[in-house]
């Protein structure tokens, strides 16, 4: 009988469900980062091609990146409500997080005191790093909150 | 909101795991509601009340 409030970890089975689906995830967020190491380097590398087939090439890479989408939404689906709430939290952190830090970055280059390193606000790479690192902490606390 | 969900869980001779189970929810959901850290959904709710064969108010307590 388990009535006190003690750490228990889920069972074998659950973990090794959410592994095994874990994995089928990463393993669709590696096949679109592989898609698009290739096309990077076949579109650098064959400025010949035309711009349609260039466009098709440099585009090839979001069709992995949504079976790899669909399946976190799938799997974000399957979670019960204190999970989902949880990952909301973390992605509400994230995106708010992500916000502040573009902004400030971007007040302090209008005034004069930006980081040489960000001279146009966090673009595109940083902003998906921000949402990443703040996601884990976001998804830490909320995770500590309802412990 | 208070509740008695771990009260009446040893009462069953009931782990969290098995009542997790009979609602469909992960051990953590139960732990975050019976330590009063999450309410549950209202779905959740009359879930519960029917797991425990109880009225929806003799688990719940709003607080004041």
């Amino acid at each position: 009988m388990q009535i006190e409030n003690e750490a228990i970890p889920e069972s074998r089975e659950t973990r090794i469900a959410q592994f095994k689906r874990s994995m089928k995830a990463n393993g669709w967020l590696f096949v679109t980062t592989v898609t698009y190491l290739i096309t990077l380097y076949l579109v650098r590398e064959h400025p010949e091609w035309g711009p349609k087939f260039r466009v098709g090439m440099t585009l090839l890479p979001i069709l992995p990146g949504v079976v790899y989408l669909r399946m976190l939404w799938g799997t974000f689906k399957s979670l019960d409500e204190l999970q989902r709430r949880i990952q909301l939290e973390g992605w509400a952190f994230a995106m708010s997080g992500t916000v502040i830090v573009n902004t400030v970055l971007n007040v302090l280059n209008a005034n004069g005191v930006g980081f040489s390193g960000y001279p146009h606000g966090l673009e595109l790479g940083g902003a998906y790093i921000c949402i990443l690192t703040l996601w884990f902490i976001g998804v830490a606390q909320a995770t500590a909150r309802y412990r | 909101m208070t509740n008695r969900l771990r009260e009446l869980r040893a009462d069953l001779a009931w782990s969290q795991s098995e009542l997790a189970t009979r609602l469909g929810v992960s051990r953590q959901t139960v732990n975050a509601i019976e330590t009063g850290k999450y309410d549950p959904s209202l779905p959740l709710a009359f879930k519960i009340a029917v797991v425990f064969g109880k009225p929806i108010e003799a688990l719940f307590t709003p607080e004041d």
